[in-house]
């Protein structure tokens, strides 16, 4: 499973996105601002969760609105913090 | 955000008196149109946030005296705040300031428009919770809340009520993914001097002329045996 399907499974889980929603999603598709549910709190479960997934542990300091600007950004955070 | 996205999450009655109260600004009008819902949120027992984050924030009451108040709200309302007893919680990361939350016991007069709340017994009314541009991704807000919970819980208050802009619709659905509940609403008609409210709870209707007229709302928590804290 790629990274982006897995991102997409985490995000459509924590933030409870529909299934058609969470189909459309792709590396362009915004994140904060766009969905209403994105909200300080679901980002930290955001956070949580992908901690979980892949292991990882992730600094309140590494975290700014560029990593969730887009599935593709937060996609790309994961490619770094994974490499 | 498109325009029916918007007009979709306030509803149309709300939006358009969001529009006619820009309208009025537009047209430096004195006059303006509130819309607020009354929430009850239940005090958390558990920390929302998880032990692993925001290890470097500390939450600290800000004392009365302690000057220049790092909210940024001008002084008279600071002192106003702390005129009616009102409490503020502080965090820092290291030595900056990241963000506070406000809350007072028994009563709060509103500083937006003429009202005044008074509050149930144990409960206790937030206001103002401010997070800094730089840290609204940040755990600033759950730690604040957390520790707001933890001292609440502690004096034996189990609610905070709040008032939410209509006019807000993520901060209204951020207040209910936290599990917050719906006690009511008032609108806020002000031109000049004169003030009309419609409320869905007591008084229902009040208009007032000057400024030391105001409708009080005697809210009350209901009941909540059937209400489920979504976590």
């Amino acid at each position: 499973m790629s990274l982006q399907t897995q991102a997409v499974e985490i995000l459509t889980g924590v933030l409870q996105l529909s299934e058609p929603a969470a189909k459309k999603m792709g590396a362009n598709t915004p994140l904060l601002g766009a969905i209403p549910e994105f909200d300080s709190m679901a980002v930290i479960s955001v956070i949580t969760a992908l901690e979980d997934r892949f292991g990882i542990v992730i600094e309140d300091d590494e975290i700014d609105a560029s990593v969730f600007e887009t599935l593709g950004s937060l996609v790309a955070f994961l490619e770094r913090k994974l490499a | 955000m498109q325009l029916w996205q918007w007009v979709k999450q306030l509803g149309l009655l709300n939006s358009g008196l969001y529009l006619a109260n820009r309208l009025a600004q537009k047209l430096a009008l004195d006059a303006s149109i509130n819309k607020y819902y009354f929430a009850a949120q239940a005090v958390n027992r558990q920390p929302l946030l998880p032990e692993n984050k925001g290890r470097r924030l500390r939450v600290v009451e800000w004392p009365q005296q302690g000057h220049p108040h790092p909210c940024p709200r001008p002084a008279q309302v600071i002192a106003d705040r702390y005129q009616q007893g009102a409490v503020c919680l502080a965090a820092y990361k290291d030595d900056e300031f990241t963000g506070c939350l406000w809350f007072v016991t028994t009563a709060y007069q509103e500083d937006e428009v003429r009202c005044r709340y008074v509050l149930p017994p144990a409960a206790v009314w937030d206001f103002d919770v401010y997070v800094d541009a730089k840290y609204r991704l940040s755990p600033v807000f759950l730690k604040l809340w957390d520790a707001a919970s933890s001292r609440l819980l502690a004096d034996g208050f189990a609610w905070s009520l709040s008032r939410i802009s209509a006019f807000n619709a993520l901060s209204l659905s951020s207040h209910k993914r936290m599990g917050a509940k719906v006690l009511g609403w008032a609108v806020f008609i002000r031109l000049r001097s004169v003030q009309f409210t419609v409320a869905s709870v007591p008084p229902f209707l009040h208009g007032s002329f000057s400024e030391n007229a105001f409708p009080v709302f005697r809210l009350q928590l209901p009941d909540f045996k059937n209400h489920s804290r979504k976590q």
